[in-house]
Order: C-alpha cells, then structure tokens, then sequence
C-alpha cells in the first residue's frame, strides 16, 4: 500500500521546517567544532592545592642620599663586577640520556661583613624530580610554561669539598630540608669545619650529574634540542649583613646570584650546535665528539644549547658580536630577531648604559620546544615563536626586546628576582613597551586596516584588572598565581612607570630610570633605590606616586559627575541699601548678550595622587582646560562663558593609564551617538551574511 | 528581450539583494554598536571615535568592561543572524526570480519568490549542516594532524603540508557551496524541489566542473580583492577623528563595497541559472536574460511545460 503524496503546502511547509532546523544543526556542530583544548595544551587536572611556603625576608640596605647627574652618562659607570663567585666546569652531555655529568670549582668569597658557619646551595633542577617538589606540586601548573615535568629531572651532587679546609668533602653533612620543606630538595645546607671569616675566599671543588628534565621550565631538552639552564651546583648569595638569601625554586619566582667569573668546557656530540653565554675561546673536535670552552666575566649564571639542527645567522652591532641560533624554516623570524636585538642594543644602550659585553647570543628554540623560550641568561636569550609570526605580527620583537631588556634588569642591574620580581620584570616591561613604542609607534601591539593597538592597551587591562587583588611590590612566592604575578609584577609595574611617564615627563623619568641602571650595574639594588633616584631626580611627587603605587597597592581612578550650566542672570530684584530700598531690573543689554555658568565635579577615588587636565566644552564648539594637581578628593570646576558647558573630559590627553575605569572620566549634557560602530558593525554583518548567508 | 530591460532586471535584483543585507547589518549591528557605546567615555563631541583611537586603549578598555555585555550582545545578534540567513532564502528568490523573468513585476517575482522559499531554506540548512560537519572534520584532522611531522621535516615545511591538507580539504566545503548555488538556481528555474534540485546541480558540477568553476573563480577572487581593498581606504580616511563626513564617506565606500560584492554575486548567479540543464519531466523555464542554453543540452529538452507544482504560466513560452 502506497502512502498517500503530501500537498504541495505541507510538503513546502516540511521543506522549510527542515531547512530551519538543519540551519540550527549546523550552528550546534559549528559551536563544537574541536578546538585546542586546555588538557591539550597541557593543564594539569584539578586536586588539592598546597599554598606556597612563605618567602624569605630580604634586609634592603638603605640607598646613598645622592646618586649625582654623574650617572646619566656611561663615564660613571662601573667597568667590571666584583667577583664573588666564579665557576671553573667541565661537563659532557650525553644526548641520548639528556644527562650531563660535570666537575668545576668554585672560587666563592665571603663579602659578608660576618663570618660563615655555612654555605647554602641551590640545586635547581631538584625542582623537577617528583610530582610534590615546591615548584610542581600545584596541580594548576602555576610557573611560566603552566605545565609540570613530563619526564623527571634532577641533579646529583657526588662530592663537594673545600680545599682550604683540609680538601674535606662537605657534602655529606648537608641538610637538604634547608627549608624545612621534606619533599624539596631545590635549597641545600652545607655545615662547614670552620667558620669563614669577612673577605676570606674558599676553593670549593665539586662533582655532580645532572638529569635534564623535558622542558618544564626554559630548562631541560626536548627530541635531541638541549637548553641547558639552572644545572649546576649552584652558591646562594649572602648579603652584606651576613643573611644568606636562599629559597626553594618556586614556580613563580626566578633567581639571584653574585657576580663573578664563568669559565666551561663543553664536551657534546660532534654534530651538535652550541650556544652559551660568554665567548667561545675553544672549539675542538675529538673523534665523535666536540669540545667547546666559554668564558665570561662580570655575570652571574651560566646556561648553553646544543641541537644539531640549528642555523646560524651572525652580525656585529656597535662591537658587539651578535649570534642568532634558529631552527630550520625560521628564516624571517631570524631577520625579525636580529633587527629587533640591533635596535634593542642602541635604544637600551643610550638609555639605560652601553651594553658591556663583547657577545650575545640569542637562541630561537623550535616550535614543539617553545618553553624552553622567552627566558633570559647573562649575554644569552631565549625568544621563541612559531615560523611565521614575523607575518604581520610584532610578537617576534616583542619577545625579543622583553629578554635583551633583562641584560640590564637582571643581568647588569642584578636584583633579588626571588624577594622583588618586580624590579627585573616590571622595569623590563616598561623598558619593552617603550622600545617598541619607539620601533613601531602606537602599532607596536597590532596593526590593520589604519587601526592600531598599542602593547600599552592590553597590558592596562590586566593590570587594571588585577590592580585591587594585591600590592605589586611582593615576593614571587607569595602571590596568589602566576596568572597574578604576570597582572601586576610584569604589566602593573609597566603601566605605573608609564603613567608617571605621562603625568610628570617621560624624559626625566628615563634620565631617572638610567641613573639607576648605571649607579648599580654589577649591584644588587632593591626598591629603595630605584625610588631614591625617581626622587632626586623627578621629585617628591613622582616619587611619592612611585611608592604607594608600587609598595603600597595604591590606586587611582579620576571620575567626573554632576554637570550643570544655567544662564546668568543679571543683578535684579529688590534690594535694602543705606540709602533706602531700591529696585533693579536687568539692563537690555545684559538680556542680549547672555552668559553662562557652568559646572562639573570631578573626584579622585583611590589613594593615588597623580595631577590632571580636565577638559571643558561649550556648545559654540570652543573648549578650555583646566589643571588639577589631584591632591584633594575632589575638584569643582567653576566656569564662565558665553555658551553653555555641554561635557566636561577628565585627563584628555590619556596620561594616566592607571586609571581604573576612563569610561567614567568624561560627562556630557546629550546621548552621544554611535554612528562609527553602528557604520562598521553594519558592514561587518553584511559581510558575514555575504559569505554565509544566502 | 532588449538589453535595457536585461540591465533593468539586474538592477532590480542587485537592489533586492543589497537592501536586504543592508537592512539586516543595521539589525544585527545596531544593539551591539548601542552596547560598545556605552562603555566608551562620553567624550565631546564625538565619543565612539574613541574606539578607533590609535593604540586601541579604550577598545580595549571597552572590552574590558562591557566584555559581558558585549557578548551577550553578540550571542544574541548571532541568533539573528541565523534568523536572517534563513529569511534570506525569500529576497534570494526573488532576485533569481526578477534574473529569469525581467519584466515580470515585483509583486509576481514575491510571489514566485515564496513558493520557491521552503526549498532554499532545505537546502540552505542541509547545506550548512555539510559543511558545518565536514569543517569540524577538517579542524579535527589539522588538530590531528599538526606536529606529527616535526621529526621528519622542518616546522614550516610541516605546517605548509597541514596547511595545504587543511585546504585541500576545504574543497569539498567549496564543491557544496557550488552545488548549493547551482541547486538554487535550478529550484528558482525549473521550480524543482530541493533534492531534485541538488541531483541536478551534483550531475552539473560532476559532468562539467571546470565550466562551474571558472565562473565562480573570477569574481570570488574579485570579492576578496574588493574588501580589501575597502578595508584600506577606511584606514585611510580614519573615523578616529571627528567630522561627520569622514563617517558619511566611510559609509559611502563600505556600502559601495557591498553593492559591488552583490554585483559580483549575480554575475556568478547568471551562470549559475545558464548552467543548470532543465530537468528531465519538470518542463522548466528558460531565463530571457541568460545565455542560450548549449544546442546538446536543448535536444534532451522535453516539450515545455509549467513545472507540477508551478500553475504560473511561462511568459517565454
């Protein structure tokens, strides 16, 4: 039996129901399209969250009263470091077992004013060797590269013995719970026979083996790529008054280390490329393996690569012998890189002193190893990013620009990055921002179509966002994510520096800046210091604004209210005089030549003090501004004139990046209109319709 | 059939076309404009110049705030937009109409407009749902697909080998966008069905790709070059600034634009009618602005016919 045919109406109706709701599959499939995924990008899943263990203390030394104009010039400059501590190393790495086993000697003085019972030991890689390490016992992967160690990495010391002590191996009476922390062994006590007295200098010899991690943190190796970084026995730095400053590697912190002298002897399989920090004073092959001898001076770490797959690109710039390794297919990432480092090396020079050294080598690691990028060594740079990010995109130099900053904001300039991240990576933030402004302009974030997007605008954002969770001058351990450490140790810090920039000059703010980072090259300044000379350079106001906003979690956020114009009446009414009552009516001539009062209220939320311009408008289409020193909470702005106040614009001129919230700065009497982005929305929905509708 | 009225017939289509997608912009833009605006300082005189102000900080800014708003905004005009896409079937129909009966009114091509509505809404969903499906396939693979070849080749040469997979597996994703056009056409000419209508485009597309592709290539290339084209000049005349004729000639060069991509669209459409053969049994209609259909084609040809399920005589017959 046939079944019956449907009318041409039901069958048209049908059609069309089935059209719609296969529209709406289609959106639903669209909608779950895969798409790279957090599990896929490596996030760790969810459990029990064990809090940081709270952080050393840091015993700032107070800044000399005057640093002197001296050192806006690089004549005033200190030439070389004090050493302290200087490496002498051997190691061979084993490229199949990505181990390293190595001997050295450490030539360390007590710079101390008091003597040492003890010397502390940071063994970096522990931090990679199990699962409930300080650095990766977060399930939530909190470090720079947001994911824990996918083959385990350690390091293990075989003898550590001091020649002026009898050449006793000390290293058995370690404690490795320096910290009182079981599970990590990142932070190792050393009991010496005797105490060492202020100035005495001991000859520490040693023996380890190091197994490198898969990449985890800028350290490790990855297929046959080798970045070899944090590998070695490495000294703690004791500070002037005899406190040791040591601390577990922490996923959110970085290091801090005394200056001295590296010298290393590299033994790699022959066909590898080697890059390291300092120069290459030897390159020897010995049957089917290659020995390569570095040396450097006036520096505080130590790291090398070694991948037989790297190109090479080299030129000198300003006597510098500047080194790209990168891997194949990365030829415009490598011109990006090396055009963004020749711009780098000039603008940071003449800003913040000539840089020191004779090399620098800058290491573009390959895409599948990309965390072993964007990380920073004396004379010795990781950049990283996909093969065609030089297309239409700044991130190259960007990242580029970020690590040749830290050559002098943690390499010359060597804080404490462990007690004050903020000194390295926020002054190299704004050290970044500025550099790039002066490459690219108001496009230094992104550019298209005549529209442009500045690295300023969205480093505001979360530095907005994150400008009331926490105080930016913290300990990296101590802050709540790495999430929040980028927020306010890298962009809050920029976007202060740039805000004061703004408000009170850009110039005297680099002429401060630089004075810092000349007066203590080959030093180890905190907070104070660089405040002291915002202070004697710029005065107590920028310095003021420095402080609470960077110690103190100040905020600011201007905000402009009540509007009001009227016109004025001329005096009339009636009025008791000495003389007897008399009465005024308004003179003709006042009626026809009408003015206007006007007024706006502006507050100042937030305890930041920071001066502005504040805009007024009048409907004839003239406009006057007035200043504000923002001391006051608030600020009424009285105005005559003839034609009405129609809006009034806090801070015009954009100075004040800090601001929590510009939407709130400007007032007008009308609904303003919306005629661009309707235009352009209007035109991007009749594209999309064009390619996806009918 | 004299070339003013074909001109004329073009014109009305073109004009169906643009009204519609302009009309429907303002739709689905308007709300959202209306919610970035309110997170743009009241600046004077003009605030929502701010969002093109050079380095982006109150795009940003705008973002940052009215992100929330914005999205739902944006969700919502999104489900518009469906809506749209579906209610574009009708003015599609009626310009292809307005294409294969130039002197017929407009009130007749409405009406033929929406008999032939249900089938291009059908095949209008099957057709994104295809694609829908073999893009998520496409993505799936290139997730798949991408780093496997880091240890046998470079990392560019292995992201061109995906890439290029990925783009040969678009082409399928055109094929049905072409087989789309031409099932419309045939559906809007013969007043076919929608199945009927896609085996009819399917055989075309198969029997004849080349004489199907070339026709779409040109002003496809076209089109592209055209929006950018466009996209430059609007940064040249930078609405950042103020003054109400630097919006008007934005407006002008953007709806410009779209008035040339429609053109584009119809020049493409035109083949797309002269290319579907009538249908075997169906009779169909022969457009008066089109090209005569190939010789070969016309023997095959049964006695004309109004369509089953199109009583409207044939004006051509």
């Amino acid at each position: 039996m046939s079944r019956p045919s449907p009318s041409p109406r039901t069958a048209a109706i049908a059609e069309a129901l089935a059209g719609f709701m296969l529209f709406a599959l289609a959106a639903l499939v669209v909608a779950r399209a895969p798409v790279a995924t957090n599990a896929a990008l490596g996030a760790q899943p969810g459990g029990e969250h064990h809090a940081a263990p709270p952080s050393q203390s840091f015993r700032d030394s107070e800044p000399p009263a005057v640093v002197g104009a001296a050192f806006d010039a690089d004549a005033a400059m200190t030439e070389h470091a004090k050493k302290i501590a200087s490496y002498v190393l051997e190691a061979r790495l084993d490229g199949a077992l990505h181990t390293v086993d190595g001997h050295g000697t450490l030539t360390w003085e007590n710079a101390s004013s008091r003597p040492a019972s003890e010397l502390y030991f940071h063994l970096y890689l522990n931090a990679f060797k199990n699962n409930r390490t300080v650095f990766l016992r977060s399930p939530f992967g909190t470090g720079r590269s947001g994911h824990g160690a996918r083959k385990w990495g350690y390091i293990d010391v075989k003898r550590l013995a001091v020649r002026e002590m009898g050449n006793t191996d000390v290293w058995p009476k370690r404690v490795v719970d320096a910290t009182e922390d079981p599970d990590d062994e990142t932070d190792v006590r050393v009991s010496l026979p005797r105490d060492v007295a202020p100035g005495e200098t001991l000859t520490i010899d040693f023996e380890w083996k190091s197994q490198l991690p898969e990449i985890v943190e800028r350290t490790g190796y990855k297929r046959d790529f080798h970045m070899v970084g944090q590998w070695f026995p490495k000294i703690a730095r004791r500070e002037q008054d005899g406190a040791w400053v040591h601390f577990p590697f922490n996923a959110q912190s970085e290091f801090y280390a005394d200056f001295g002298s590296y010298d290393v002897t590299l033994d790699v399989p022959k066909a590898m490329v080697v890059g390291a920090t300092g120069e290459r004073v030897g390159d020897e092959v010995r049957g089917d393996r290659r020995v390569v001898r570095y040396h450097a001076d006036d520096v505080h770490d130590f790291a090398w690569t070694a991948w037989e797959k790297f190109r090479e690109a080299s030129r000198t710039v300003g006597g510098v012998l500047l080194r790209l390794l990168y891997p194949p297919g990365n030829d415009g990432n490598a011109d990006a890189t090396l055009a963004a480092v020749e711009h780098g090396l000039r603008y940071y020079g003449e800003h913040f002193g000539k840089y020191p050294y004779r090399v620098l080598t800058v290491v573009h690691p390959p895409a599948w190893a990309l965390s072993a990028g964007g990380m920073e060594y004396p004379t010795l740079i990781t950049t990283g990013a996909p093969w065609y990010t030089y297309l239409g995109s700044t991130l190259v130099e960007r990242v580029t620009l970020h690590e040749l900053g830290h050559q002098w904001f943690y390499g010359l300039v060597a804080t404490d990055e462990h007690s004050w991240p903020f000194l390295d990576e926020g002054l190299t933030t704004y050290a970044e921002s500025s550099s790039m402004t002066a490459l690219f302009g108001d496009g230094d974030g992104a550019r298209i179509f005549g529209l442009t997007l500045s690295g300023n605008s969205y480093l505001r954002t979360s530095a907005i966002d994150a400008g009331h969770d926490d105080i930016v001058a913290l300990p990296a351990a101590d802050f709540a994510s790495f999430r929040e450490v980028g927020a306010l140790v890298y962009a809050r810090t920029g976007i202060v520096l740039e805000t004061l920039g703004r408000s009170y000059g850009k110039s005297a703010l680099d002429r401060a800046i630089g004075r810092y980072a000349r007066r203590y090259r080959f030093d180890h300044p905190g907070p104070k210091h660089l405040i002291a000379v915002v202070r004697e350079v710029m005065g107590d106001e920028p310095a003021d604004f420095l402080r609470a906003a960077l110690l103190e979690g100040g905020t600011v956020d201007f905000v402009a209210k009540d509007l009001r114009t009227l016109p004025l009446t001329p005096k009339a009414g009636v009025f008791d005089r000495p003389t007897g009552r008399i009465e005024e009516d308004a003179p003709e001539s006042a009626k026809n030549d009408e003015r206007w009062a006007g007024r706006v209220l502006v507050f100042r939320h937030g305890a930041l003090r920071v001066p502005v311009d504040v805009a007024l408008s009048f409907a004839d289409g003239s406009r006057t501004v007035r200043h504000w020193d923002g001391r006051g909470r608030r600020q009424s702005f009285d105005v005559e004139s003839a034609s009405p106040l129609v809006a009034a614009e806090v801070d015009p001129e954009l100075r004040v990046l800090l601001d929590d919230d510009l939407t709130n700065g400007a007032v007008r009497r009308d609904r303003p209109g919306v005629a661009r982005i309707a235009e352009r929305g209007t035109y991007l929905g009749e594209l999309l319709l064009g390619a996806l509708g009918p | 059939m004299t070339s003013r009225s074909i001109a004329r017939a073009r014109a009305r289509a073109a004009l169906v076309l643009f009204f519609f997608r302009a009309a429907s912009g303002l739709v689905l833009a308007y709300p959202v404009a209306r919610t970035v605006g309110a997170f743009l300082p009241q600046a004077y005189p003009v605030s929502d110049a701010l969002l093109f102000a050079p380095g982006g900080v109150y795009a940003a800014e705008a973002l940052r705030l009215g992100g929330r708003a914005i999205q739902a905004s944006l969700e919502g005009s999104a489900l518009v937009f469906v809506l749209v896409a579906v209610a574009a079937s009708f003015p599609f129909a009626i310009a292809l109409s307005a294409l294969v009966r130039p002197d017929e009114s407009l009130p007749s091509l409405a009406k033929r407009g929406a008999r032939a509505t249900p089938s291009l809404v059908a095949l209008g969903g099957a057709v994104a749902l295809g694609q829908a499906i073999l893009l998520a396939a496409i993505a799936g693979l290139v997730n798949g697909l991408a780093g496997s070849f880091d240890s046998v080749m470079d990392e560019r040469r292995s992201d061109l080998f995906v890439g290029t997979v990925a783009l040969l597996g678009l082409l399928p994703v055109l094929g049905l966008g072409l087989v789309h056009d031409l099932a419309r056409a045939a559906v809007v000419r013969h007043g076919v069905r929608s199945v009927r209508a896609t085996r009819l485009a399917f055989a075309k597309l198969m029997s004849a790709p080349s004489a199907v592709v070339a026709p779409w290539l040109l002003p496809a290339f076209a089109s592209v070059v055209l929006v950018l084209v466009a996209g430059w000049l609007a940064g040249v005349l930078d609405v950042a600034r103020p003054g109400a004729a630097r919006v008007l000639a934005v407006l002008a060069l953007h709806q410009g634009t779209v008035v040339g991509l429609v053109l584009l669209r119809l020049f493409w459409l035109e083949r797309a009618l002269s290319l579907v053969d009538p249908p075997e049994g169906s009779g169909g209609e022969r457009s008066t602005t089109l090209s005569e259909p190939p010789r070969a084609l016309l023997a095959d040809r049964p006695a004309r016919s109004a369509a089953p399920d199109d009583p409207t005589p044939d004006p051509a017959s």
